[in-house]
Order: C-alpha cells, then sequence, then structure tokens
C-alpha cells in the first residue's frame, strides 16, 4: 500500500495513455494487488469519458451578433466616458446623424471654396475688368453728354415730364 | 485547442492594436469569443451571466491592452481576465446550493465514495444530451473554483497542464493536482449516466 501514494499521481496519466511503457508496466503490476488504486482508476477513467462526451456551449449566429452588437456599445460608453464632453456628444448622437454630422462642415467647406475659386479665378477677373471698363466708359460718355447705349431714355424723359410738363407742351 | 499560430495570430492583432488599429481588437474578439464563452460557461453554468461575464472580459481586455507586454500569450492574460471576473460573479451570487451528497474525502476501503450522488438524477429520468450537459454542468459547479477551472481548461479547452499552471497562476504539479481532482470528482458524480449510456 505504501506505493499507492507514488501510483496515484501518475494514475491520470495512465488513464490519459501518456506514460511511458516502462512506468504504465510499473503502475499495472500496483493495480492488480491494490484495490484502492484501482477503484481511483476507474472513477478518473469515467471523469474522463465524462468530459469527453461534453458537447460545449454551442450558441446560434444571432446570439453572437447581439453579443457583438453590446460590446461595440459598451465600448463606445467607454471610449465615451474619456471624451470631452463635446466629443462624447458627438458619439452619442445616434449612428444615422453622424454622417450628417460630419457632412455638413465638410459642404460649407466645400462651398466656400467653390466661391473663392469663382471669384479668384482668371476667368472671373477678366469678366471683372470687362465689367470694370465698361462702366468707365460708360462714365466718360456721361461726362461727355452723350448718352450710353444702356441708359433708358424713355426713364428719364418721364422724370423730366413729371418735375416740368410745361416744358414738353410748348415743345411739342 | 490553440495551436501556435494562433498565437501568433492573436498576438499580431495585440501588436496591431497597441500601434492604434482599433479595428484588430475586432479580430481578437472573434477569434477567441466562442471558446472563451464555453470556457465561462462551463464555469458559471448559466447563459446570460457568461455572456455578461465575456463582455466585461472583453471591455477590460480592451482597456487593458495597451499595457499588456507579451509576457504570456494574449489568451493566458485573457482567461486570467475571465476567471477572475466568474469568481467574483460566484461570490456575488452566492455558490448555488449543493446538488450532489457525497464529499470527495469519504471513500471506503477500495477508493470509491461513500455516499451516492442524488438519485433524483439518474439517467432514465431525463432526456440525454441536453440533460447530460446540465448535469456536468451542476456538477462542475460542485467543484471547487480551481478545480473547476483546471478541469475545464484541460478537457473543454484541450490545454496541457503547463498551460493550464500558467493561466491559473500556479506551478505545473499544483495544476495536475487540481485536475486529478477534479476528474476524480466528475467520475464520482457522472457515474450513474456513464453507467447508463453504456
Amino acid at each position: 500500500m505504501g506505493m499507492c501514494f507514488f501510483v496515484k499521481r501518475k494514475l491520470l496519466d495512465f488513464a490519459e495513455g501518456e506514460l511511458s511503457e516502462r512506468q504504465a508496466a510499473g503502475v499495472r503490476a500496483h493495480l492488480e494487488n491494490c484495490p484502492a488504486c484501482r477503484g481511483r482508476l476507474e472513477e478518473l477513467r469515467r471523469g474522463l469519458q465524462a468530459a469527453g462526451l461534453h458537447r460545449g456551449a454551442q450558441m446560434p449566429e444571432d446570439f453572437w451578433k447581439k453579443f457583438d452588437a453590446g460590446l461595440q456599445k459598451k465600448i463606445l460608453e467607454r471610449e465615451c466616458g474619456r471624451l470631452p464632453r463635446a466629443g462624447r456628444r458627438f458619439v452619442l448622437v445616434a449612428p444615422v446623424w453622424r454622417p450628417a454630422l460630419i457632412a455638413l462642415p465638410v459642404l460649407v467647406i466645400m462651398f466656400a471654396l467653390a466661391t473663392h475659386l469663382r471669384i479668384f479665378s482668371p476667368a472671373a477677373q477678366e469678366e471683372t475688368l470687362v465689367n470694370d471698363a465698361a462702366w468707365l466708359m460708360d462714365e466718360a460718355s456721361d461726362e461727355q453728354g452723350a448718352l450710353s447705349s444702356d441708359d433708358d431714355i424713355t426713364d428719364d424723359m418721364e422724370i423730366l415730364y413729371l418735375v416740368d410738363p410745361s416744358s414738353f407742351q410748348e415743345n411739342g | 485547442m490553440t495551436t501556435s499560430a494562433d498565437t501568433q495570430r492573436s498576438l499580431e492583432c495585440v501588436r496591431r492594436f497597441q500601434e492604434g488599429e482599433k479595428a484588430a481588437f475586432d479580430e481578437l474578439v472573434r477569434m477567441h469569443q466562442r471558446q472563451a464563452y464555453g470556457f465561462v460557461y462551463s464555469l458559471i453554468g448559466n447563459a446570460e451571466d457568461a455572456a455578461d461575464i465575456l463582455q466585461e472580459g472583453f471591455l477590460r481586455a480592451y482597456e487593458g491592452l495597451e499595457r499588456f507586454r507579451g509576457e504570456s500569450g494574449f489568451k493566458t492574460w485573457f482567461y486570467r481576465i475571465l476567471i477572475n471576473l466568474t469568481r467574483d460573479a460566484l461570490r456575488r451570487r452566492g455558490r448555488s446550493r449543493r446538488l450532489f451528497s457525497y464529499s470527495l474525502d469519504e471513500e471506503d476501503e477500495n477508493g470509491i465514495a461513500k455516499s451516492v450522488p442524488d438519485m433524483t438524477l439518474r439517467p432514465d429520468m431525463m432526456a440525454q444530451e441536453r440533460e447530460y450537459e446540465d448535469i456536468l454542468s451542476r456538477a462542475l459547479c460542485e467543484l471547487p473554483d480551481r478545480q473547476r477551472e483546471a478541469f475545464s481548461l484541460r478537457y473543454f479547452q484541450g490545454l496541457k497542464a503547463e498551460e493550464v499552471a500558467r493561466i491559473l497562476g500556479c506551478r505545473t504539479p499544483t495544476a495536475k493536482v487540481h485536475i486529478f481532482r477534479a476528474v476524480r470528482h466528475i467520475g464520482r458524480i457522472m457515474e450513474p449516466y456513464i453507467r447508463g449510456r453504456s
């Protein structure tokens, strides 16, 4: 029975077939004369058999989808806790609105850039120069008493008539 | 079961995460979640609690991964987190009432348990597979923490005794003792069912 202490330590490896042939032979020799160790070995074999019959927890795909979504939400909340208040607000905005929140400043910047480019593009600058030149020419013609092609004579005559209708009757 | 390729892949994901690639964490989750769930479930025996613990475990991993130095594998490190969370949960919940009426220390001169398992759990009263898992799960809950953890890591996760020892933070011979006692205990509890099946 004194051998039991040593054999007991090897019994599990013996049951699992992990002992060398020499060690296994020693254990077998002891087992022939020791009912207590035989009983222990039986229990170990049943325990191993029970473990072998275990199928594990097989969860459906839906379970993992929910699990992943829940985990993402929790990670987001933890991340959110580290952010300053403004950032926290952004993270807490419903996901559908987040693209809109990002797109808005981008659109404003793009509009500003487009406007800037339109004003300062070579074509726009040339158009401005032409307009300025035309305006200056009109001014110069006015100073010389001539009417520019753009002036509306009818409007001017209406104003003169309203100011002094008698002069129109005299002149026909 | 984890191969060295899986271990390398996990460490690669950890490195990418530490370099700022947050998506690498999702990959880690996908790689480990199913096996880790089975592990936690075997320790706690309740699907809802197992999912909560696993989520909390991943959260802790997410927060602590920056400090992970790679001295052990990711799985070893992560499973330690899960074990601690499970122990806390069991402590909070209070250990479920004992279902089997025998003690590991009681054996006759032939090394056989003196008292017999609760006969309300006789196999002929149960629908086979589902009930089997249920009994095994409850039998595991009967074990002391260390034994249950060692048993699950060794036989459900397929780890070697050395890896079990690393996760449990003890020496290999100590881990082997935990495994030995756990297997014997499970063998006694499951005896009627195993006999019924054969």
